[in-house]
């Protein structure tokens, strides 16, 4: 293995421009990937703690009894989706009211009766907080004998988890682009490695060396090159995420932007890994079959 | 000693074999036994299918039709992950050197002992032993191409012996050197051959046939026209 080593290490400073460059790209494929990869981690955790948030508002008909008032309270609370009901009656939805209005007071003057109706503030369970779902639970709600009208944050909500998907589904797709890409990179590289070296490779062969032997190196190199592109991209997308942070961290509701997880890093390394690894097992099959001997 | 009957110690057999490229028979029904210890001539005139012959021995070619058995192995159904063992029971001088141009004389001898995976203290100390032993310590960093014929000759041959093998195939080893030069070659093949190891030469080179060391056998056109039986003892 020491040996083995070696020899691809041998290689590398023969070849220097061209592994250097094959790094170089692997990298820039992986730091574009993995810069989506940071958008849609941190879309998807603003989003969960939106999610976590969700409220429908359930205003019932004026002048129902109070067993009225309890039996739709089980019923919200019974129903699919929802993790809690909260009764708010019309003076407490005041008293809230002219709280929040302390300034002015004089709007409540001569308003005469609470033109507030009881409410049900009902708390979406996360699992259940997608667009479509809350949409089917309010029109149930709306159903209740009891219930006057339902109100929810409909168009943020729709909105933010249709620019989710957005990102995810093209984010996918350029993963999948860049993916080819760079095994596409690795592939030729390997590729001109072996054609340029065909003599070397069949003098390899006639002194006795076996596949593995005249592989091994290859595959190493390979390996170490995904892995260093992996490295560098997620060092050049550390750089970037602290530059952006720096700048505008903490302006939209203290939400600050994480960095990726120790495990989206892992995968990234993972994959550029495989990347190198895969790449040249692509070259060496042609190759292979190709000078059969 | 006249024409080997007894086929105990036969280390290659060849059985009515024929070698066909596309139009061109380059060997045909050839049937011989090449002995353990022996040294052997293959002569014949360009083209005859000399190279071609040495070239069944370790699958650099396959027959067309009939049998060569190696070392007891038939070569028609030695598996491919074989091949390279059996390679290295095989020094093989080829006539174009063969070299790897951009390694040095040091690295191309050592890939040998280095694809057998022996240990890289022992790579450089016989490599080392080795090409003193050819005169080429000096040049041991030296490039291939930076060498003269007669020096490339002389590390082709280093290599050949590197892995101790049993059988040394020599195609042309004399080819295209002056006299002293083909002496110190022959020198070094002899001095290999005396401690057992059985050698092949192909070659046209009228002054070392002249010497009738060894067996020789006669290619023309592809077909084996005379054995003649070794006059003295092998050099
Ligand atoms: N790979 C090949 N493809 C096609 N023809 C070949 C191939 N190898 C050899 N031949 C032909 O087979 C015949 C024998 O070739 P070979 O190289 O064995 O001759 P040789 O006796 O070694 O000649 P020389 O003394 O010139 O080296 C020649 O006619 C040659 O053209
Ligand atoms: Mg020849």
């Amino acid at each position: 293995m020491r040996d083995h080593m070696q020899r691809t290490l041998k290689d590398f400073t023969a070849h220097a421009f061209l592994h250097g460059i094959t790094v170089l790209t692997i990298s820039l494929t992986i730091l574009i990937a993995g810069a989506l990869l940071l958008v849609v981690e941190n879309g998807t955790a603003v989003i969960s703690s939106w999610k976590s948030g969700v409220t429908v508002m359930v205003y019932l008909h004026d002048g129902i009894s109070s067993s009225e008032v309890e039996a739709t309270g089980r019923s919200l609370e019974t129903m699919g989706g929802v993790k809690g009901a909260t009764f708010i009656s019309r003076d407490e939805a005041l008293t809230d009211l002219m709280e929040s209005m302390a300034g002015q007071r004089s709007l409540f003057d001569d308003l005469g009766e609470n033109p507030l109706p009881d409410a049900y503030e009902v708390e979406v369970s996360p699992e259940a907080a997608e667009w479509s779902r809350v949409e089917v639970m309010a029109a149930a709600m709306v159903k209740l004998s009891a219930v006057d009208e339902v109100e929810y944050g409909r168009s943020w909500l729709a909105r933010v988890s249709r620019l989710l998907g957005l990102v995810e589904l093209t984010g996918g797709a350029l993963a999948l682009l860049f993916f080819i890409v760079a095994l596409f990179i690795v592939y030729n590289t390997v590729r001109l490695a072996l054609y340029s070296r065909r003599d070397e490779i069949e003098i390899m062969q006639l002194v006795g060396a076996t596949g593995n032997f005249i592989k091994m190196p290859l595959y190493l190199a390979g390996i170490i090159e995904g892995g260093l592109g992996a490295l560098i991209a997620l060092m050049a997308l550390f750089g970037a995420y602290l530059l952006f942070v720096s700048k505008v961290g903490g302006g939209v509701d203290d939400f600050v932007p994480s960095f990726l997880s120790i495990g989206a890093m892992g995968v990234v390394f993972l994959y550029g890994i495989f990347v190198g690894w895969f790449g040249c097992f692509l070259s060496l099959r042609e190759f292979m079959q190709e000078t059969a001997v | 000693m006249t024409q080997p009957d007894n086929t105990d110690d036969a280390l290659i057999r060849l059985f009515n074999v024929s070698k066909r490229f596309g139009a061109k028979l380059a060997l045909s029904n050839i049937t011989m036994d090449i002995h353990k210890g022996e040294w052997l001539y293959v002569t014949g005139p360009s083209g005859a299918g000399k190279s071609t012959l040495l070239k069944l021995f370790y699958l650099g070619e396959k027959t067309t039709s009939g049998q060569v058995l190696v070392f007891g192995t038939n070569m028609n159904r030695l598996a491919r992950r074989e091949i390279p063992f059996l390679r290295r029971r095989f020094g093989i001088i080829f006539q174009d050197f063969k070299l790897i141009a951009h390694r040095n004389v040091f690295e191309n001898v050592a890939l040998v002992l280095e694809a057998r995976g022996e240990p890289r203290a022992m790579i450089a100390k016989r490599t080392r032993n080795i090409l003193r032993h050819a005169g080429m310590e000096m040049r041991m960093n030296a490039m291939p191409t930076t060498l003269s014929g007669g020096e490339q000759q002389r590390v082709a041959v280093a290599r050949a012996i590197a892995g101790q093998p049993e059988v040394i195939l020599a195609d042309e080893p004399t080819g295209s050197l002056d006299p002293k030069s083909a002496e110190i070659i022959i020198g070094l093949l002899s001095a290999y051959h005396k401690r057992g190891a059985t050698v092949l030469v192909a070659t046209h080179d009228t002054e070392l046939l002249a010497r009738r060391e060894g067996r020789i056998i006669r290619l023309e056109e592809g077909r084996l026209v005379s054995s003649e039986p070794a006059v003295g003892e092998a050099p």
